[in-house]
């Protein structure tokens, strides 16, 4: 098999007062090694509880069913322990917001290199290298200096650029994007994309991109995946999916993203 | 993939500045020290803080211990009331003396100011540790954990604190009061402070870097320890600064209701329960330990209010 991540029949149910409520229904999709998967919704269709899953991150009570295999690995079941150690380390992730996922207590160095230390150990000196490394791989300038800064000290770009930093410093082979240019303005945007994908095309890394813009899943994705309220809705390459979208819901979110052609309405 | 246009540098430039994280101990230190309020309250804790560690020293300076009694400095036919204006101060007595058995009241109030900090800074301590601890454990854990604590602390709140300290210390055996003094005061103090750690813990859990530290696989200990803790320090800081002087006042309040230190021990509170039959003859015996007294616990505070203001200000930052 040569996917590196299948996600097969996967379900999330919360147990709530009115009975259990299914969150993510009979999901099924597989990302391949340097493939990106775009994961397109609107809010509450369980996007980001995928991910949670996968990560084994649900809040306490939520049951998970199905498969979730990474290298032919089952992840779903495995013990705490065994799945800090997959955390970071072979899939790591990447937040909406930069600023509230960085701690504004430590330095951005500090915050990277105890991250490689944690799963890669070494010293303390040679994860510092690998923090100065993984800045200057993500375009900060003068990183030397910049890698004993605090959150506060960086723009918005830069934060987004750290953490992706910090998400790729023990070389993942999945990465797991949760809307992470949503925060950022437009141009700051289209950088961000562009370096995800220039990073991706070296180190060869698979990624599921989660948001609910179409426009910047039609610049990164080659697969897409459309799921509303818990049901996957449609699955396929991008450009079947949006030249040829079967579901009707697909083509109610294409129709409602504004063209530069469109008809002004009246 | 769509090729995306070459775009322009467009983020902005390096921030200068200092590095230092949004509050740190040295801007504190620095702003209080240009503050003349401030700065004086931060001079006088000094001088009441040296008095008590240095105690036996000055008594040595000053040529009277806190248990001599001078009977020549006291008019027995008078009913002990001290020779001289104001209380008896002159040179061999610079605060004056005790009524009726003419202890030297700077000796008194030097050896009371031990009690005074010792006590308050233990109980601060203790306070700290159990409401930081049990706070954090509630607000982190949650569930039933959450609930046996949040209880424990509505009962504790809700329990009439005075009466209960008084009975306590009044029916155990006074073989080491300071010692029961500072726990007493802290299982009632705890939860004030435990409250607010865990509403705080409560919010930061949830906040993305939380998630994000363990989506990088960070341990439960590690997320308590190196995440949460550290964004906590601001209020730590601010709600035991403001709690000494509490403190004092409750170790002076036991004291002068007679259940706090035993004599001979020197206390302010004590002191100042002494005086009250005499100030009408000599209101110097009550206005010393009184504004000493005072003094402390406005000091303490207006420092604590200057410090929570800092913080406050760096966190908006």
């Amino acid at each position: 098999m040569s996917d590196l991540f299948i996600v097969d029949d996967l379900t999330v149910t919360f147990p709530t007062s009115r009975g259990p409520v299914e969150v993510v229904k009979n999901l099924s999709f597989t990302v391949g090694r340097d493939d990106t998967l775009g994961i397109v919704g609107e809010s509450g269709s369980g996007k980001s509880m995928t991910a949670l899953a996968v990560l084994g991150l649900l809040p306490r009570g939520a049951q998970t069913s199905g498969s979730v295999r990474l290298d032919g690995t089952e992840l779903l079941g495995k013990s705490e322990r065994d799945l800090r150690a997959v955390r970071g380390n072979a899939i790591s992730m990447v937040f909406q917001d930069p600023l509230s996922s960085l701690n504004p207590y430590y330095t951005v160095g500090l915050q990277i290199s105890e991250m490689y230390q944690t799963h890669q150990g070494g010293s303390r000196r040679a994860a510092k290298q690998v923090a100065i490394e993984a800045l200057e791989r993500v375009g900060i300038p003068d990183p030397e200096r910049r890698v004993d800064h605090y959150p506060h000290q960086f723009s918005g770009g830069q934060r987004q650029r750290v953490m992706i930093a910090m998400a790729l410093c023990c070389s993942p082979s999945l990465l797991i994007a949760d809307e992470p240019t949503t925060a950022l303005d437009v141009t700051v945007q289209a950088q961000i994309l562009e370096l995800l994908a220039e990073l991706q095309s070296t180190t060869g890394t698979g990624m599921i991109f989660i948001t609910h813009d179409l426009a910047v899943i039609s610049s990164i994705a080659q697969r897409v995946l459309v799921m509303r309220e818990g049901d996957p809705v449609e699955y396929g390459t991008a450009e079947q999916v949006f030249s040829d979208p079967q579901h009707e819901y697909t083509r109610m979110l294409l129709d409602a993203v504004p063209r530069i052609d469109d008809e002004v309405p009246a | 993939m769509t090729t995306s246009p070459t775009l322009v540098e467009v983020e902005e430039a390096v921030p200068s500045g200092p590095l230092a994280p949004p509050t740190s101990g040295k801007r504190v230190v620095t702003t209080i020290t240009r503050d003349k309020g401030a700065l004086a309250c931060l001079v006088f804790l000094a001088i009441v803080v040296l008095m008590a560690v240095a105690a036996p020293l000055i008594t040595k300076l000053s040529g009277w211990g806190p248990y001599q009694f001078d009977s020549a400095a006291i008019n027995s036919d008078l009913g002990g009331v001290p020779h001289g204006s104001l209380g008896g101060i002159s040179g061999s007595h610079w605060f004056g003396v005790e009524p009726q058995n003419g202890r030297d009241l700077f000796a008194r109030i030097v050896y009371g100011a031990r009690v005074s900090i010792t006590i308050s800074l233990s109980a601060t301590l203790l306070t700290g540790i159990l409401g930081v601890v049990l706070g954090m454990l509630a607000g982190f854990y949650r569930g039933w954990v959450d609930q046996v604590i949040s209880r424990l602390m509505d009962f504790l709140m809700a329990f009439p604190a005075l009466i209960f300290m008084i009975a306590i210390l009044s029916s155990l055996p006074s073989g080491n009061r300071p010692v029961l003094l500072v726990v007493v005061i802290s299982v009632f103090g705890w939860p004030y402070l435990a409250r607010v750690i865990r509403g705080q813990t409560m919010t930061l859990a949830n906040r993305e870097f939380v998630e994000a530290a363990r989506a990088s696989g960070a341990k439960d200990t590690q997320v308590v320890f190196r995440e949460i803790l550290p964004n906590l320090r601001g209020s730590i800081v601010v709600m035991t600064t403001l709690a000494i002087p509490g403190f004092i006042g409750t170790e002076a309040g036991l004291s002068f209701l007679g259940v706090g230190v035993s004599p001979p021990t020197a206390s302010w509170g004590q002191m100042i329960a002494s005086s009250v039959s005499w100030y009408s003859v000599d209101p110097m015996f009550f206005a010393i330990p009184g504004a000493f007294l005072f003094l402390t616990v406005l000091s303490l505070t207006v420092l604590g209010d200057k410090i929570r203001t800092l913080i406050d200000q760096g966190e908006a930052a």
